[in-house]
């Protein structure tokens, strides 16, 4: 029986959000001395991007990496031994979670500073070139880092080498505590890249066929001209939390690390609308309850 | 042919990036106009290596080469002036503290020139070279002679970040072997001046780009007959105990440590502690002159020849 693509990748989506979520249980119990960053909420553009990712292709991953390993092989026993640091974890717990990485897998550099990954995209880039190898390195990031300088630094110089890479900035409006409209003014990416000439797309809502396809088409077009393009995907880090602010106000504010206190339903379904990559891509690929 | 430094680091430079498949130099300036005042001069010309003219970006070119050594690709930034290098301290500390251990499969060389000329103003004369050594855990190379150079050169053929520095004082300077009898060690070059035997034996170590107040102290003691050697080190980092250089030095009857550095915090230091709990006779001169930096200024060493050569006199 041929499984479609939409039906394979929604179950994934849900295997992830599962594993995460037994994580978070471990989380719970107190049972990591390490700090991890769960992806509740990130699942879809990360199956998408391994299903649009080739064997030749790198990739480059944050301290918020967690949905990326599992999307990319990763089981739940080598994540959580990794985050227990025990040597028959994801890299033999020698990394554990900010900086983890897989080069089995392609995830050849992990970092935990802001910023800090699309430099060195750009010498993993340089280098393929070089090398006349065909494939691309996927450089991931988030709307806090596109705020450091190194992020126009690297833009500018992919665009000027004319270097295979994609910048895929993970959207959640969220940095830390402080979402963007509480820290700086929006930034039109796609105004902001076009200066420099380089491409430009956008994905949200969790659509995975919409994901795939156009991961796909943006692969295709950075490793035939060589030439950088900006993926902008809209997410929703699930798991925020009402802090008291005042008297009679309470504050959102957004999932970041740690242990995520509140239940999601019996389908692990934290939302039931497209915020909810489980809930959209089971929904659309009608292989799910819902 | 007499070659400056300038000259013979560019010819070690195009020696060692004509042997590899593909590798890339990159820098501001380097293959057009000044090429760095000669350093850059025929690096586009060097077979299957590519040497880019890069945009301003300091911390953006040196996570590039960290990059290129992930990808078994060996690379050299090649860069004009120290301080540029603050701008990359993020790649230098964070980057490096991830890959150092067995990631990086090609090497990755950062050479910086020290400019140490005098009236370059607080910023551009920046020589600040131990807090590089120790928030990038990586040593650094001084290019201080002839046979310093052959030694970093050789080093960097090793997959992984070499950090390496040129005093601008030195480049027109001719680099020429050295006439002395010369014994290599890890951390150092030791040349010997004359031996007398029944002199005692004296230490002048040096820690720094330009070595010329080192050759003066060391000739003048010669001159009065002392056992002198004179301890030019190789690469900036912590010198071990069990070491041989650690060995020679607590052999010597006097130790003199000179350290031409600006930093507030030194490896010299570290060393002379060390000296001073075996028991050694030891004087050491470093740049104490904070003050002095936030000024324009000729850059001059607050110590000088005489002053050292007679203390030592006095003490031995």
């Amino acid at each position: 029986m041929i499984v479609p693509v939409e039906s394979k990748l929604a179950q994934k989506i849900k295997v992830m959000r599962n594993i995460q979520l037994n994580i978070n249980k471990k989380m719970l119990e107190g049972q990591f001395k390490i700090p991890v960053h769960l992806a509740i909420g990130h699942e879809a553009v990360a199956a998408c991007l391994a299903e649009a990712f080739s064997s030749s292709d790198k990739l480059l991953l944050t301290h918020r990496n967690i949905h990326f390993q599992l999307a990319f092989g990763a089981t739940e026993e080598q994540l959580t031994n990794e985050y227990l640091l025990k040597s028959s974890g994801l890299a033999s717990g020698k990394l554990g979670s900010m900086n983890l990485m897989n080069p089995n897998a392609g995830n050849i550099y992990t970092s935990n500073i802001l910023g800090n990954n699309f430099s060195v995209a750009l010498g993993i880039a340089l280098s393929l070139k070089l090398k006349k190898q065909v494939g691309v390195v996927w450089v991931i990031t988030g709307d806090g880092a596109i705020e450091e300088g190194a992020f126009y630094e690297a833009v500018l110089i992919a665009s000027s080498l004319k270097l295979p890479i994609v910048f895929v900035v993970e959207n959640n409006k969220w940095s830390l505590g402080t979402s963007i409209s509480e820290r700086r003014t929006e930034i039109d990416l796609s105004k902001f890249v076009d200066s420099m000439n380089v491409g430009f797309q956008s994905l949200k809502d969790n659509n995975i066929n919409d994901y795939l396809s156009t991961m796909l088409k943006t692969r295709e077009v950075v490793a035939v001209t060589t030439q950088p393009q900006v993926l902008e995907v809209e997410v929703h880090s699930l798991g925020g939390f009402y802090v008291d602010e005042d008297q009679d106000s309470k504050r959102y504010v957004n999932y970041h690390a740690g242990a995520i206190k509140i239940e999601p339903d019996e389908n692990g379904i934290f939302e039931k609308n497209s915020t909810d990559p489980v809930f959209t891509s089971l929904k659309n690929s009608k292989t799910g309850s819902y | 042919m007499e070659l400056t430094f300038t000259q013979y680091v560019n010819t070690k430079i195009r020696q060692k990036f004509s042997s590899y498949e593909h590798s890339v130099i990159f820098g501001q300036n380097i293959v057009s106009g000044s090429r760095i005042s000669g350093l850059g001069a025929g690096l586009d010309q060097i077979s299957n290596c590519v040497a880019l003219n890069t945009t301003n970006s300091e911390n953006s070119l040196m996570g590039l080469g960290f990059g290129l050594a992930l990808s078994e690709t060996p690379s050299l930034f090649l860069m004009k002036q120290h301080d540029f290098a603050l701008l990359g301290l993020d790649q230098l500390t964070n980057t490096h503290n991830v890959l150092r251990n067995g990631r990086l499969l090609a090497p990755f060389i950062v050479l910086m020139v020290i400019v140490d000329s005098g009236f370059e103003g607080p910023q551009a004369s920046l020589s600040s070279l131990d807090e590089f050594a120790s928030l990038s855990r990586a040593p650094i190379y001084f290019l201080s002679s002839k046979e310093n150079i052959d030694k970093a050169f050789e080093m960097a053929s090793e997959p992984g970040l070499h950090l390496m520095a040129l005093s601008q004082k030195n480049m027109k300077n001719i680099c020429t072997s050295s006439q002395l009898q010369v014994i290599h060690c890890d951390e150092a070059i030791i040349y010997k001046y004359l031996p007398n035997k029944e002199k005692p034996k004296i230490a002048v170590l040096f820690f720094g780009v330009d070595n010329s107040i080192a050759h003066e102290v060391s000739e003048e003691l010669s001159k009065k007959s002392y056992c002198v050697s004179l301890i030019n080190i190789i690469k900036l980092s912590k010198i071990e105990l069990s070491s041989k250089l650690f060995y020679e030095i607590t052999q010597q009857d006097k130790i003199v440590v000179i350290d031409t550095g600006k930093s507030e915090v030194h490896f010299s230091t570290e060393l002379v502690l060390n000296l001073k709990e075996n028991g050694n006779n030891i004087d050491l001169y470093q740049r104490n002159s904070s003050q002095k930096w936030s000024a324009v200024n000729d850059d001059a060493i607050e110590f000088d020849v005489q002053s050292i050569v007679q203390k030592i006199s006095k003490g031995i």
